[in-house]
């Protein structure tokens, strides 16, 4: 396994492989009992959920909506007010209105909290900080950033003044986040640009119209806060006041994930790793796939998961090279989030909330009471989980049946990796196996031509007769064609009729038709009925593999609990308790085609 | 006449079995659960074999051209016909009308051909693209969804009745006996289950049973 070996390299390389921050020993699962509760208090947004952030003191909560609109919550993220509408609307608002918004909700969260916040709300909400950081501005001596926009500066009284048209990308979900360093200052990504507050998230300031935003990273070694935006990377030297554009081989990528690693930033772009010391200049590490999430590991030194479309990846060696981590796809990932134990981390996406004890080699789902597999954010404090699901937030609660987990307090790492087992099993059965979609193939057919072989064989001949000049002529001709065509795209209107074959070859090209394009795990697959069929498949297939991990865990549960049970004093009961266990080992197996019971057969997994 | 038959069966004591383990071999002849699921999958067709048999012919039918064969065959005969007509005999002058008329005749055959005309052609055609991933490759993907589901709904089905009709059949072995009319009650349960079961299996459940007793 992964782990142990990790463990005995290290003690080779003389590493100090265990920080002092990472509990040492077998970490307890989230999963462990715990079961996921819906929160109600999203109902009356109009937009589905997009992120999620908690301040550094665990006092608010900021919802970023799909439609750009921004969210406030002082309760834990049980409730919420609004405090940015969306950019859309702002179009058509008073604008005072605007400037009103945020004191009104901070009246309505004042009065929530007088009167509804319980001792766990409390709880909940006084978690202490732990980062700090400081605020140094950053100097350019090379001229390697530009400054866009000469309304970068722009305050709320600006947007006040001018008419406040609809941004082109307008309909853009927002992105939130706290500055470690100070919960009081809050950075937002929409599509009208980068907005920040000072105040804790309550009040909001355009600061940079010329770029939107889709992740935020501050760097206390840097003084500089780095932003990922939709084509490249930018900068601020002052905690988000003033914005930069770096000048460097980003430009032009989306940016979707940003760490610091190594005395590095690393960002995930859409075609690959880049890797800055400085934040200014950039350099590619050799990974140029799409990267959707970035987690280093702190039990290790040089240690880096990679999320992507096609599974994670890993790096041991600080970027130099990568290879996959486990042989679980893990479909629609979003995000990587390190949990409390070496080698216990979580990821989310589209195929819901999986955790992995083993440093990523073996996954099992999170899957008790969640509803909406489409996790689209995952905060983790402590040992809850709070996830934005697509249009509620889902808090995984430590819901334990207190006889299940009887004998043994918790549910071990080897039950855990066997039902991580019987989950990948189950989920890759035929017709549940997403990776049997292959987005990419899907995508590539677009670029492959029907290619047509065209042999074709005359023969005509004939005779002449002239009977005035009592002559006759015959004639015999015979001719031997072969030609090819490749066709790209449609090819509806191709027709042998249509091909030339006096040059030996022909090309066509029907222009595609780019309405109804559509996507799978994030990725183009193109239009038509099979990229159509293909998706919908896809989404069936995420909404019933949520229901047979439902269904193995409630089967998975009995024998826990039936485990634990007492030794019944009857021969009938014994008999019955025999049966309810054959029954759910059954249920196991039908869900694994029988995974279950030759993993009983067999010492080590298979 | 089974019915009848087990009737007459008295239960046997729980104290003739030192465990649960022995309670259960009194029902080794009968089929597993293992064997009664496998049994449901060939009779639903719903066997993860067929649907890899799909998949496979739909990805092997991507390296098989269209083929398309054509013959033509064209056979035209004419004939060319011509006229001396009193312009032609007369266009000098040097004729009167009336012996210009008498001169012009016709039609005449001038010219008559055969011709024909023989065309073949092949002409074989693969769109690479299905090479990869063919749309029926994608049909059949969304078909095993629903077919895995139908699988899974069958076997739960199946599961469920089978230890419904187990733990029956140890209330019967174990128990007192109690009145006839329960005896029967039971007994007509006991037939219902394995009809049910039947129903999954095409009969197999009860053509094993029988072969094995």
């Amino acid at each position: 396994m992964f782990l142990p070996g990790l463990l005995l390299v290290s003690l080779a390389l003389g590493q100090d492989a265990v920080p002092a921050m990472v509990p040492v020993g077998p970490p307890a699962s989230i999963a462990a009992g715990a079961t996921w509760r819906e929160d109600r208090g999203t109902s009356r947004m109009d937009a589905d959920l997009f992120r999620l952030a908690r301040a550094p003191d665990g006092g608010a909560w900021l919802l970023g909506l799909e439609d750009g609109s921004l969210w406030r919550s002082m309760d834990g993220a049980r409730s919420w007010s609004r405090v940015l509408r969306a950019p859309s609307e702002r179009a058509s608002v008073d604008d005072e209105e605007v400037l009103l918004e945020g004191e009104v909700a901070v009246e309505e969260e004042l009065e929530r909290t007088r009167e509804d916040t319980t001792a766990e709300e409390e709880q909940a909400v006084e978690i202490e900080a732990e980062a700090t950081g400081e605020d140094v501005g950053a100097s350019d001596p090379e001229g390697t950033v530009r400054e866009e926009g000469g309304d970068a500066t722009a305050d709320i009284d600006r947007v006040a003044t001018d008419p406040l048209q609809p941004d082109e990308d307008e309909d853009r979900p927002a992105v939130v986040w706290f500055d470690p360093a100070d919960a009081q200052v809050a950075l937002a990504g929409r599509g009208d640009g980068i907005w920040r507050s000072v105040d804790g998230g309550v009040h909001w300031r355009r600061m940079d119209r010329a770029a939107d935003a889709w992740r935020f990273l501050a760097v206390p070694s840097l003084g500089i806060v780095v932003a990922g935006t939709s084509s490249g990377v930018r900068v601020s030297p002052d905690g988000g006041e003033r914005w930069f554009d770096t000048v460097d081989v980003t430009d032009g990528l989306q940016v979707d994930a940003l760490v610091e690693f190594e005395g590095q930033v690393l960002a995930g772009t859409r075609a690959g790793l880049f890797a800055s010391r400085d934040g200014l200049r950039w350099s590619r590490l050799p990974l140029s796939g799409a990267v959707a999430a970035l987690l280093p590991d702190p039990g290790w030194v040089g240690g880096l998961w990679v999320g992507t479309p096609s599974g994670l990846l890993r790096s041991d060696d600080a970027g130099k090279s990568f290879y996959r981590a486990g042989r679980q796809v893990l479909a629609g990932l979003r995000g990587l989030v390190q949990l409390d134990g070496q080698g216990h981390i979580a990821a989310w996406g589209t195929d819901g909330v999986w955790e992995s004890m083993d440093g990523g080699v073996t996954w099992h789902p999170v899957y008790a009471g969640l509803q909406d597999p489409d996790v689209r954010d995952l905060v983790v404090v402590g040992d809850q989980a709070v996830a934005a699901g697509s249009r509620s937030i889902w808090r995984l609660g430590a819901e334990r049946d207190a006889t299940a987990y009887a004998r043994t307090g918790v549910v071990t790492p080897q039950d855990q990796a066997l039902l991580g087992f019987l989950v990948d099993t189950s989920t890759r059965r035929q017709g549940l196996d997403l990776a049997v979609l292959q987005a990419g193939a899907i995508g590539q057919r677009a670029l492959l031509p029907t290619l047509t072989i065209d042999a074709q064989i005359d023969s005509d001949g004939g005779r002449s007769s002239l009977p005035l000049s009592a002559q006759t002529v015959e004639s015999r001709d015979g001719s031997f064609y072969l030609g090819t065509s490749a066709c790209f795209g449609a090819c509806a209107a191709l027709t042998a009729g249509t091909a030339s074959f006096d040059d030996g070859y022909a090309v066509y090209r029907d222009d595609a038709d780019l309405d109804g394009l559509y996507t799978l795990d994030g990725r183009l697959v193109g239009g038509g009925s099979e990229a159509f069929v293909a998706t919908a498949a896809a989404q069936g297939m995420r909404k019933y593999r949520q229901q047979v991990a439902d269904q193995l865990a409630g089967a998975w549960s009995t024998i826990q609990r039936l485990d634990a049970a007492e030794t019944a004093p009857s021969l009938a009961a014994q008999v019955s308790h025999a049966l309810d266990v054959l029954e759910a080992a059954a249920r196991l197996d039908l869900y694994t085609d029988g995974a279950y019971a030759r993993s009983r057969t067999s010492e080590t997994l298979p | 006449m089974n019915l009848a038959f087990s009737l007459l069966l008295s239960p046997v004591l729980a104290g003739e079995f030192s465990s649960a383990d022995d309670v259960l071999a009194q029902f080794s002849a009968e089929p597993s659960i293992a064997a009664v699921h496998q049994m449901a999958l060939e009779y639903s067709k719903t066997d993860p074999k067929y649907v890899n048999q799909w998949l496979k012919a739909a990805k092997s039918a991507a390296a098989l051209p269209a083929l398309t064969l054509d013959y033509n065959y064209k056979r035209s005969l004419g004939t060319d016909y011509g006229y001396y007509t009193a312009e032609d005999a007369g266009n000098d002058g040097e004729l009167t009308e009336e012996e210009a008329n008498a001169l012009a005749f016709g039609p005449f055959a001038t010219g008559q051909g055969l011709d024909y005309y023989h065309t073949g052609s092949v002409k074989a055609s693969w769109k690479l693209s299905d090479l990869i991933m063919s749309s029926d490759e994608i049909r059949v993907i969304n078909e095993a969804q629903d077919v895995v589901k139908l699988r899974d709904k069958v076997l739960e089905e199946v599961t469920r009745l089978y230890f419904e009709r187990r733990r029956l059949q140890v209330d019967q072995l174990l128990g007192s006996g109690g009145e006839l009319k329960k005896r029967v009650s039971d007994e007509l349960r006991l037939a219902e289950l394995t009809a049910q079961i039947d129903a999954y299996t095409g009969g197999a459940f009860s053509r094993d049973l029988a072969r094995k007793q």
